[in-house]
């Protein structure tokens, strides 16, 4: 009886290493995993024109994916070596932590509760966002401030209303309130004439300017009365993967900074400017503890362009709706795009 | 194989995965001190001790995270540290976080084990030169001598600078800062080109610092921040939440002098910010009345810059670029939502 206890005790002390080894073994890194797999399984909210639009061959563009493909090109030295996954409801951050998805491209609106309470980390702001208004180009209008007098479509129950509120409380002007609980349901106010203006986040704003038949009637006014920002979010427990998207995200914006674009970094080999030769892997090695290559950024630039060019093919003139640079400007041109160096 | 061998790689194993995952909270909450190693330099960054009291940007983010965590600013030990062994020594868990800021880059982010909380001095290189010379910008420094410190990154950074604006100065590197500033007092060289926060510095040493201005041109970028050691994201996330609950306070007008009487405030951002309405503290292991206490302990980003490196410190040094966002400058961070 006492020889079957010793068994059962040796049993499961076994059971107990191997489940102990185990799960240090099955901490296989992200990037790892991502290698194994053969490529990067990329997540966004809700489809949104210019963030992320499915064409009628199944191909997704966008703002959102075209993030996804730099970090694919950082990995792989390919940029197509993503799926892009598009994912509504809210279990976008349990895929997250359960590995479904390797980073979410765009979420809500970075806020602590979601940087600290899901088990992510927002890797850096990589959009400026904020409420402001959409109105008809009729109103005669250039600025939130000359508002006065006309009924607003904005959603309900949320801090939406509340700036709104205040905003008008502050300027001492009059507005009537059109509440709805679905974001769809202002778009649809609005275009049937139920209000005359709409108040919501800029990018939603945008999107829904560009599904208006009359796109170019209408204009998105250029105050900001809230401050909202978006950007990448990786799960928690792999610094070197947050370091990895972080340092994509900041390889775009140093890229233009430096004016290395998809176009000229082909003929920037004989470039002189030590910023520009470290982004392209000529001076300095840089990758090695990000578990990437030294020309992980020539692949990135390469494979999507810089910041600028990300932001001007899927929110520029070619679009026919051209979004205004505003927040997303670099920091030397006015904007709050910043990077720390690659040194 | 025995089952005392089974049992002790067992228990090696666990603690082997324990090791990996370190929780500083805990640690720093059964202290019940934050330990924070500085290096004291530069002055007015990192902490330094006059007369037995720390001050710094560096200082009082310690006191913060001290005020956070154990709802006291004084519960923090600064611990002098050689530049040199910081890195490790943060690494290892002698100390908490560092009191110096430091520059962030691709390098330091990713090569030491380490990570940047945020940016809490944006820094760059600028030019001191004497007020008489009249000089409105680093143009105006054509044909003169400008001082370097030899070897330093600055020194091809200023290379590179007059070169690609076609500004004939000379550079004239010399082997120490303070030879530099000795060559600059002696008037061998017009100008001195270093990082803001040095030449703040320089200029407050000088005999007549008021005869002395910072041009108006910032050539490079050197954000300085705050670091924690990797593989605690509980501790990330209380040390990137104390930045931007300062900033936060700041943008919304909560300074450590109203923040009582802000506790009754309509304003459902200032309320949330306080803990009077939801509960954020929770995220990140705390009370709901973090931001209160933090607040209420060292005051909001203004407060802390003011005190240590503003217009009223013999460091003089305009908020510029680390003014808010919503202020023409670019410090910005995400809401207490």
């Amino acid at each position: 009886m006492r020889r079957l206890a010793l068994i059962i005790w040796r049993l499961a002390l076994i059971g107990a290493l191997v489940a102990c080894f185990a799960s240090a073994a099955m901490a296989a890194t992200t990037l790892e995993t991502v290698r194994a797999r053969g490529k990067l399984l990329c997540g966004a909210a809700d489809p949104l024109p210019g963030f992320a639009q499915e064409n009628k061959d199944g191909r997704w563009s966008g703002f959102d994916v075209d993030f996804c493909r730099a970090v694919a090109a950082a990995v792989f030295g390919s940029p197509d070596k993503v799926d892009f996954i598009p994912l509504t409801g809210t279990s976008r951050f349990a895929l997250l932590q359960t590995g479904a998805i390797d980073l979410l491209a765009r979420d809500a609106a970075w806020t602590m509760r979601r940087d600290a309470g899901y088990g992510a980390s927002y890797v850096g702001a990589s959009f400026f966002d904020g409420q402001g208004f959409l109105v008809h180009q009729s109103l005669n209008v250039v600025s939130a401030y000359e508002l006065n007098k006309l009924r607003v479509c904005v959603l309900d129950g949320g801090d939406e209303v509340l700036n709104l509120r205040d905003f008008f409380f502050q300027n001492q002007a009059a507005y009537s309130e059109v509440l709805y609980e679905d974001r769809q349901d202002l778009a649809v106010a609005y275009e049937a004439g139920l209000c005359d203006a709409v108040s919501a986040n800029v990018s939603w704003l945008y999107a829904m300017k560009r599904q208006l038949p009359d796109a170019a009637q209408h204009l998105i006014l250029p105050e900001r009365i809230s401050k909202d920002s978006f950007g990448p979010v990786v799960r928690d427990g792999d610094d070197q993967w947050l370091n990895i998207v972080k340092w994509t995200l900041f390889t775009l914006i140093d890229a233009e900074e430096a004016g290395i674009t998809a176009d000229n970094i082909g003929s920037l080999a004989a470039a002189k400017t030590p910023t520009i030769r470290r982004m392209l892997g000529l001076e300095g090695r840089f990758g090695g503890a990000l578990g990437l290559s030294p020309d992980f950024m020539k692949n990135i630039i390469a494979g999507v362009g810089n910041y600028g060019e990300i932001f001007d093919r899927n929110f520029g003139p070619n679009t026919g709706v051209p979004m205004l640079r505003g927040q997303n400007a670099l920091w030397t041109r006015g904007g709050l795009l910043f990077a720390p160096p690659v040194e | 194989m025995p089952a005392k061998v089974l049992a002790l790689a067992f228990i090696l194993c666990l603690v082997a995965g324990g090791a990996v995952r370190a929780d500083t909270l805990a640690t720093v909450k059964a202290r019940g001190s934050v330990l924070c190693g500085t290096t004291g330099q530069p002055l007015g960054f990192s902490a330094t001790s006059v007369n037995g009291t720390w001050s710094g940007l560096g200082a009082d983010y310690c006191r913060g995270l001290a005020a956070v965590v154990l709802n006291d600013p004084s519960k923090v030990s600064f611990i002098t540290l050689q530049p040199e062994e910081r890195i490790s020594a943060l690494a290892g868990g002698r100390v908490d976080a560092l009191a110096d800021l430091l520059p962030w880059n691709l390098t330091e982010d990713t090569e030491q084990g380490l990570l940047f909380v945020g940016t809490m001095f944006y820094d760059g290189q600028g030019f001191l030169a004497p007020k008489s010379a009249g000089l409105r910008s680093a143009r105006d420094l054509a044909g003169k001598p400008v001082c370097v410190d030899a070897g330093s990154p600055a020194e091809a950074d200023l290379a590179e600078y007059f070169d690609a604006n076609n500004i004939s100065a000379r550079v004239t590197p010399e082997p120490t800062s303070e030879a530099a500033i000795g060559a600059y007092l002696a008037g061998t060289c017009l100008a001195y080109s270093a990082n803001g926060s040095i030449l703040a510095n320089a200029r407050a040493q000088l005999p007549a610092p008021a005869d002395n201005v910072l041009l108006p041109d910032i050539i490079t970028k050197t954000p300085l921040g705050p670091v924690v050691r990797q593989q605690d994201d509980r501790w990330f996330d209380i040390a990137r939440w104390t930045l931007y609950a300062l900033l936060d306070a700041e943008e919304l007008g909560v300074t450590q002098t109203n923040v009582d009487e802000m506790l009754g405030s309509d304003n459902i951002q200032v309320r949330r910010l306080l803990g009077v309405e939801s509960d954020f503290g929770a995220e990140i292991g705390l009370n709901k009345d973090w931001a209160y206490e933090l607040i209420k302990g060292v005051g909001n980003y203004a407060d802390i810059y003011d005190r240590n490196i503003g217009e009223q410190t013999p460091l003089k040094l305009p908020r510029g670029l680390n003014a808010l966002w919503s202020r023409g400058g670019i410090q910005y961070s995400p809401p207490v939502r």
